[in-house]
């Protein structure tokens, strides 16, 4: 009987611990009763949002706000943020998010989408729901006039009122080091191959026969830059938008716009139509010449909601329509003043089609068309098409009647190595000279290991990006802007700089990067305050500590483990004499 | 008061099967090193807040990726929490993610088995054609595809699905046992009194049948560790749970700047491994299972 007893006492201790280990507390919780709770959304793909989401957890627990981390896939991660009903993670949205956007440098198309009100999902891409009028107006202004002193001052009072009132905690604006062979240049941590024409070899002439290899994390989802979905660094090389990205100097980064498709182009005098006179010399790979049917085609198509081009929202909501006057001369109508249009002309989402191949094709069915998935159609970029073998690599050759010339480089082998490590490697061993800039992210803990390789060359500095916690502005807490203040002055922002990413990042004032238009160098930045965080989430109503501080949960696990030893210890070691005795 | 002394006396004869098992297990060297490894491993987890030097989810901010030192004698990881802590923590994880599924995987495969080794016929074709089908089916794989089905990662998640997925084996074992035990005379004797087929298969079956279960119990649990370590290396785990696959996930990012990151919750695993199989080993020796069958 009373062995039975015993047992049944082993096993429910067992039993207690077993249970009391699975609900695993977070060590680093709250002591005592939170203020609130929140849950922070991470990408299961992404260790370093792991580490950062640790270390929020950490300090937001200083004033009684548990953090509760969340790792899910991307897909239902996204699903969660664009959620339109959901106002909080308990009913299927989020609360606290890490996001990384980047954008084209010089000019800011996306600012209206990003940061307004009119930008709420599904429309744009605010999926913090921030809504601050005086904000929307100082963007608006910016946005409707030619004037660039006149927009750059709409921009710094907008750079201002962000950080007045933070729909996202800005953390730091990435620098990335662009990892490659010593001899190679150019190579750019922003433009990919984009501007692989300006590649050189050091210690080579154009006569010589100059083979790149670039290391991939995978292969483009598409060959047609119109559906670009990860295909960027395939694709670039070989279309060409109206205008390119050219690379002046990598430290400190200066980009420039030059035209790539266009001679010159004129503004009308109201500003809402522009005339593009075209290049004559122009070939497509396939020997035909290049001619305005092709622009019209191009723009046409992209206009048309039934082609399903990523760009369709934001180019359809500045221009209205296109028209062809003769052979090499264009027409824009824009539906409103676009003083950025330029700088989206350039992004590879708008490259030039050739109108001979896909002209008769219906636009809903371009999505589907053969030349998206084995062989890409003609473009007219510095670099053609030579054979894809899937998963393993795609061969780019330099193309002869470039109309700036052959370029340096004569072949690009795009090299599929998911594994960074294993890139790092094969550039140790010279099996390529460059690695993905999305890559060399993830290679940042490896490059002090680098230090004594003199062939091996990092290079870059902060990329147009900003890296973010995203606040869900709908939610009842985070709605107060007092609580967004506090959580601002909450983070660690020199630990995630210095320690998390070894110093391959700065820390951010404005969501405008630096060097680039617009930016405002006196827009105040957040500091890393416990203090101040308190002080902001009193004046929002909430009270920390409570009157009463019970145990830490470490301890508090310590203790139990301590009392349920002593209690098996007590009981084996009756059960033990007892036996003896008998 | 005849009875009484009846019931002491297969008392004591329980107690000597049990002497003569042990004396069986503790020829074998390889069998105490194992049950000692086991134990420590135990002792590890139970004990874990009392032995670990830190706080395991601590972070220490400036001290990331130190190497072992006398402050972090095994060294820091990325977030700069201490390995030691980490890795005497993390089994706790690995062995209540090895209990629990083991727990479903016995409750499932007794039933099964027993029902399908009690009544025969029918029963027993469909039951066993149906094990036959999951044992087809590769572990692995069946782990990724369905522990991916969920959205929410999750430690608890993977106990549960490897216990599902487990038990066939463990089905076969039992049908097996209760195929030769059910002729048995005790059995007989049981039936003709009248009583209940349920009680039988559990209250006069199944205790002869426990050694088998036990030892096909032991040698699964390094496979349940190794599949979670697996598929927490893999992401599919929960990647803010204390569990060696985490680290070792962790530590193959920064393998050629900090090897001791993967090397040291790889040890772990690899220790622990050994100790329950050749703990099983021992068990599979010691009961004479195979010689009984």
């Amino acid at each position: 009987m009373k062995k039975k007893l015993i047992n049944v006492i082993l096993l429910a201790i067992t039993t207690a611990q077993m249970i009391s280990a699975l609900i695993s507390p977070a060590f680093t919780a709250v002591e005592g009763q939170p203020i609130f709770t929140l849950h922070i959304l991470v990408n299961s793909a992404d260790s370093l949002q792991l580490e950062m989401a640790s270390a929020l957890r950490e300090e937001f627990a200083k004033n009684g706000i548990q953090l509760e981390i969340v790792s899910m896939e991307v897909g239902a991660l996204t699903d969660r943020l664009y959620s339109e009903t959901a106002s909080s993670y308990e009913d299927g949205g989020w609360d606290l998010a890490f996001t990384t956007w980047w954008w084209w440098p010089t000019d800011y198309m996306w600012f209206i989408g990003c940061w307004t009100a009119s930008g709420w999902s599904p429309q744009g891409w605010n999926f913090m729901r921030w809504a601050d009028s005086l904000a929307d107006t100082y963007l608006d202004n910016a946005m409707s006039t030619y004037n660039k002193t006149e927009r750059i001052k709409w921009l710094h009072l907008w750079q201002e009122r962000f950080q007045e009132n933070p729909p996202v905690a800005l953390i730091y604006w990435p620098v990335i080091p662009q990892l490659s062979d010593a001899k190679l240049q150019k190579v750019d941590p922003m433009l990919w191959t984009g501007n692989a024409w300006q590649w050189y070899v050091e210690g080579k002439t154009p006569e010589d026969n100059v083979v790149i290899k670039y290391s991939v994390d995978g292969d483009p989802g598409m060959l047609n830059p119109w559906f670009m979905d990860g295909g960027y660094a395939h694709l670039e090389p070989m279309f060409s938008p109206l205008f390119r990205m050219k690379q002046v100097s990598l430290e400190p980064p200066v980009y420039e716009i030059v035209p790539e498709l266009v001679e010159s182009y004129e503004f009308s005098a109201d500003g809402l139509s522009v005339t593009f006179h075209l290049l004559h010399n122009v070939t497509w790979h396939d020997g035909t010449s290049f001619t305005a049917r092709d622009v019209v085609f191009t723009f046409e198509a992209i206009l048309d909601p039934a082609t399903g081009a990523t760009s369709y929202g934001d180019f359809s909501e500045f221009v209205d329509s296109v028209y062809m006057v003769d052979n090499y001369t264009v027409v824009l109508n824009l539906k409103k003043v676009a003083p950025h249009l330029i700088s989206m002309l350039s992004a590879g989402g708008l490259s030039i089609l050739p109108y001979h191949v896909l002209g008769g094709v219906p636009h809903s069915e371009l999505r589907t068309h053969e030349t998206n998935t084995v062989a890409p159609a003609p473009g007219t970029g510095p670099y053609k098409f030579v054979r894809w073998i899937k998963g393993q690599y795609m061969e780019l050759e330099a193309f002869d009647n470039y109309w700036r010339g052959r370029p340096f480089v004569d072949k690009i082998i795009l090299m599929v190595i998911p594994d960074p490590i294993t890139a790092l490697q094969a550039l140790k061993t010279h099996e390529i000279d460059a690695i993905h800039p999305s890559q060399c992210q993830q290679l940042i803990n490896e490059i002090p290991s680098l230090k004594g390789l003199t062939d091996i060359a990092v290079r870059g500095g902060v990329v147009p990006a900003i890296t973010f916690l995203a606040f869900n502005n709908n939610h009842t807490i985070l709605a107060n802007p007092y609580v967004r203040k506090a959580l601002c002055h909450a983070i660690p922002y020199e630990h995630i700089i210095n320690d998390l990413l070894k110093g391959y990042a700065e820390r951010a004032n404005s969501p405008v990067p630096p060097y680039w238009f617009g930016y405002n160098p006196d827009a105040p930045a957040y500091t890393y305050d416990i203090e101040l965080a308190k002080h902001y989430l009193e004046k929002a109503g909430y009270h920390y500590p409570l009157p009463t501080t019970p145990l830490s949960a470490y301890t508090t696990e310590i203790i139990t483990t301590a009392i349920c030893t002593f209690i098996v210890g007590f009981l084996l070691g009756y059960f033990i004499i007892k036996r003896k005795q008998k | 008061m005849q009875i009484v002394q009846d019931l002491e006396t297969v008392e004591e004869k329980k107690v000597g099967m049990l002497h003569a098992t042990w004396r069986r297990f503790k020829k074998n060297k390889a069998s105490i090193a194992g049950a000692v490894i086991t134990l420590i491993i135990v002792g590890m987890a139970v004990f874990a807040p009392l032995i670990a030097p830190y706080n395991p989810e601590k972070l220490n901010y400036g001290k990331e990726l130190q190497p072992p030192s006398w402050n972090f004698l095994l060294g820091t990881d990325p977030g700069g929490r201490d390995i030691l802590s980490f890795v005497i923590w993390g089994a706790r994880t690995s062995l209540i993610v090895a209990v629990g599924a083991i727990l479903i995987e016995v409750a499932i495969g007794v039933l099964i088995g027993g029902v399908a080794g009690y009544y025969g016929g029918v029963v027993d074709e469909v039951l066993m054609r149906f094990t036959d089908i999951i044992m087809t089916l590769p572990t692995i794989l069946l782990l990724l595809t369905a522990v991916s089905m969920f959205k929410v990662r999750s430690i608890v998640l993977i106990m549960l699905i490897m216990g599902v997925l487990g038990w066939p084996w463990m089905a076969r074992i039992v049908r097996s046992e209760f195929l030769s035990l059910k002729e048995s005379l005790f059995v007989e004797a049981a039936r003709s009194l009248g009583i209940r087929n349920l009680r039988i298969i559990f209250r006069h079956i199944l205790p002869n049948a426990i050694s088998p279960i036990i030892v096909v119990a032991t040698l699964d649990a390094p496979f349940y560790i190794m599949y979670e370590a697996t598929l927490s290396f893999l992401g599919l785990g929960d990647p803010t749970a204390i569990s060696w696959g985490n680290l070792v996930a962790k530590g193959k990012n920064v393998l050629t700047s900090a090897w001791w990151v993967a090397t040291f919750p790889g040890l772990m695993i690899f220790i622990t491994t050994i100790g329950l199989n050749l703990l099983g080993d021992g068990l599979r020796d010691a009961f004479d299972v195979r010689a009984r069958i």
